[in-house]
């Protein structure tokens, strides 16, 4: 456990020297700002699409841009030769990922709340977070570790955006049927805008609890089933 | 002197690869001694390194550590060991010092790592980013990451190249006082001095396999000739003759020359440490 809060640390230390806590809060600020000059009508389907971008597309290019930087350096191979188990490792990162993402949306929130006296269940939309980061950085490093450099995962990530978000605009405009509600769920970035909508506007239960319950499980047996491995083996062979 | 690695029959293949990598190798370490690991890229040597730093852990065959499996040790093991790589490892954003303070808060017990910074000439940059580090300053600190936690054995790969003279000898100094105090050190190199200079055993790898294990002296006297050159004034001129080694106390031509003429040199015929290299291997390790 010590260990543990001691990696955690470590790893904002470097989120704030990489600049890559920097980045994030920016894009954070900027969504404040967007929200500052939204009118209080809009905030209830803004809201949750501003801290859903943040916590599924910029937890994997977040999280990303770290892996890559770290494997450029060979420093995580530093800390596999450390007394400290290498899922430990792993886990600091993604309590990293997770903290940095509640900071985001906090500042979302709290803008909401300050100018537009915007209130939502905190507990709710604080579990909720956490669950989409962890799923989505699972997702995240299933495309890192299967990039072979940074341009790869970019394309990657691209693709996931593109595969993601297109068929979430489609639906949201009444292309694809309503009657596709909970196919739609399959998409990870799906399942986390109908989680952070339903804090905000009326989504049916089912499709709330197929959500939490798909997210849940993508990211907390993507990690100890696959990821892990791969991390260790890509960490070596790099 | 006891056995602190005992490897029998380690074989390993890697995921993607048909072929094992390692074939089967078997060899002993003892403690307080310094071992060379030595053979051509993609002999096995950084494969059995990794492997005996537990970052490998699908192999076959056994090792034993201090009388127990490898296996059975967790992560309590990296509080023994130091492993030093040849890369860079670690993180440029931060300063030599930060590094060093954050690698060190996770072991149990750890050195004065600032002293040994200041003995390998690092002093005047403990506080510089490490990405504006030199090669040469990043193995430095490469080295004083292996020692940070005082370890009992010491995994160094290739822990000279790159740095000067002057400073390789200092790091040569710190291995061999580490091993004047009883421990192990396992070195991987290309450097045939650093060998030479170090290492009271070697086993040379070819191919996954082991091709010779001794020590660096006997491996001299095996490969080296048995003869004697002499170079001599023969009037304005610097002729040689080659004798013998055996019975040369006895060689009335030996004992004539070096007792009429003016001996320039007087070389035996031992071989190099590289020419073995090449001998054994069947590769020019440049």
């Amino acid at each position: 456990m010590n260990n543990l809060i001691k990696l955690i640390k470590g790893e904002i230390v470097r989120l704030m020297k990489y600049k890559i806590l920097g980045i994030g809060l920016l894009v954070s600020v900027i969504w404040a700002v967007i929200i500052y000059f939204s009118n209080p009508a809009e905030l209830q389907s803004l809201i949750p699409l501003l801290i859903g971008v943040d916590a599924t597309m910029m937890s994997i290019i977040l999280l990303a841009a770290g892996y890559f930087l770290e494997k450029q350096e060979g420093s995580v191979k530093s800390l596999l030769v450390a007394p400290v188990p290498a899922p430990m490792v792993l886990l600091a990162k993604v309590i990293t990922a997770v903290l940095s993402g509640l900071l985001s949306g906090a500042i979302v929130i709290l803008t909401a709340l300050i100018f537009h006296n915007y209130k939502i269940n905190i507990l709710l939309i604080t579990i909720y977070l956490i669950i989409i980061i962890v799923a989505h950085t699972a997702v995240g490093y299933l495309l890192t570790l299967h990039a072979k450099d940074f341009s790869a995962l970019l394309a990657y990530a691209m693709l996931f955006i593109f595969l993601s978000f297109i068929p979430t605009i489609l639906f949201a405009v009444e292309i694809i049927p309503a009657a596709f509600e909970e196919v739609m769920l399959i998409l990870p970035t799906h399942a986390a805008l109908m989680m952070l909508t339903s804090l905000t506007a009326s989504v049916k239960d089912l499709v709330v609890i197929l959500s939490v319950l798909y997210l849940s499980i993508l990211g907390f047996t993507l990690y100890p089933t696959v990821i892990f491995k791969k991390f260790k083996r890509a960490v070596m062979e790099g | 002197m006891s056995v602190l690695f005992k490897v029998n029959n380690l074989k390993f293949c890697y995921p993607k690869n048909d072929a094992d990598t390692l074939k089967g190798i078997s060899f002993d370490v003892e403690a307080g001694k310094i071992f060379g690991l030595l053979g051509p890229s993609g002999a096995g040597k950084s494969t059995t390194q990794k492997i005996l730093i537990k970052l490998l852990t699908d192999y076959r065959g056994e090792i034993i550590y201090r009388d127990r499996n490898l296996r059975t040790y967790d992560k309590s093991y990296y509080e023994e060991i130091g492993v030093g790589f040849e890369m860079p490892v670690h993180f440029n954003k931060l300063t030599a010092r930060e590094n060093m303070k954050y690698f060190a808060s996770l072991y149990q017990k750890n050195i004065d790592y600032l002293a040994l910074m200041k003995r390998l000439n690092l002093d005047d940059a403990i506080d510089t980013e490490v990405g504006k580090y030199s090669k040469g300053m990043k193995v430095r600190l490469n080295f004083v990451r292996a020692m940070l936690n005082d370890p009992c054995v010491l995994f160094l790969d290739e822990p000279t190249a790159g740095i000067d003279p002057a400073n390789a000898r200092i790091i040569k100094d710190v291995i061999l006082e580490f091993k004047k105090q009883g421990r192990t050190v396992f070195i991987s190199t290309h450097l045939m001095s650093d060998v030479e200079q170090l290492c009271d055993e070697v086993i040379f790898m070819t191919a996954g396999r082991v091709g010779e294990k001794a020590r660096p002296r006997d491996l001299k006297i095996k490969y080296g000739k048995r003869r004697v050159t002499v170079e001599y004034h023969k009037g304005s001129e610097l002729s040689h003759q080659e004798f013998p080694l055996d019975g040369l106390g006895r060689n009335s031509s030996f004992l004539d020359l070096i007792g009429r003429t003016e001996i320039e040199t007087i070389h035996s015929g031992e071989t190099s440490m590289e020419e073995i290299f090449i001998q054994v291997t069947g590769e020019n390790h440049e």
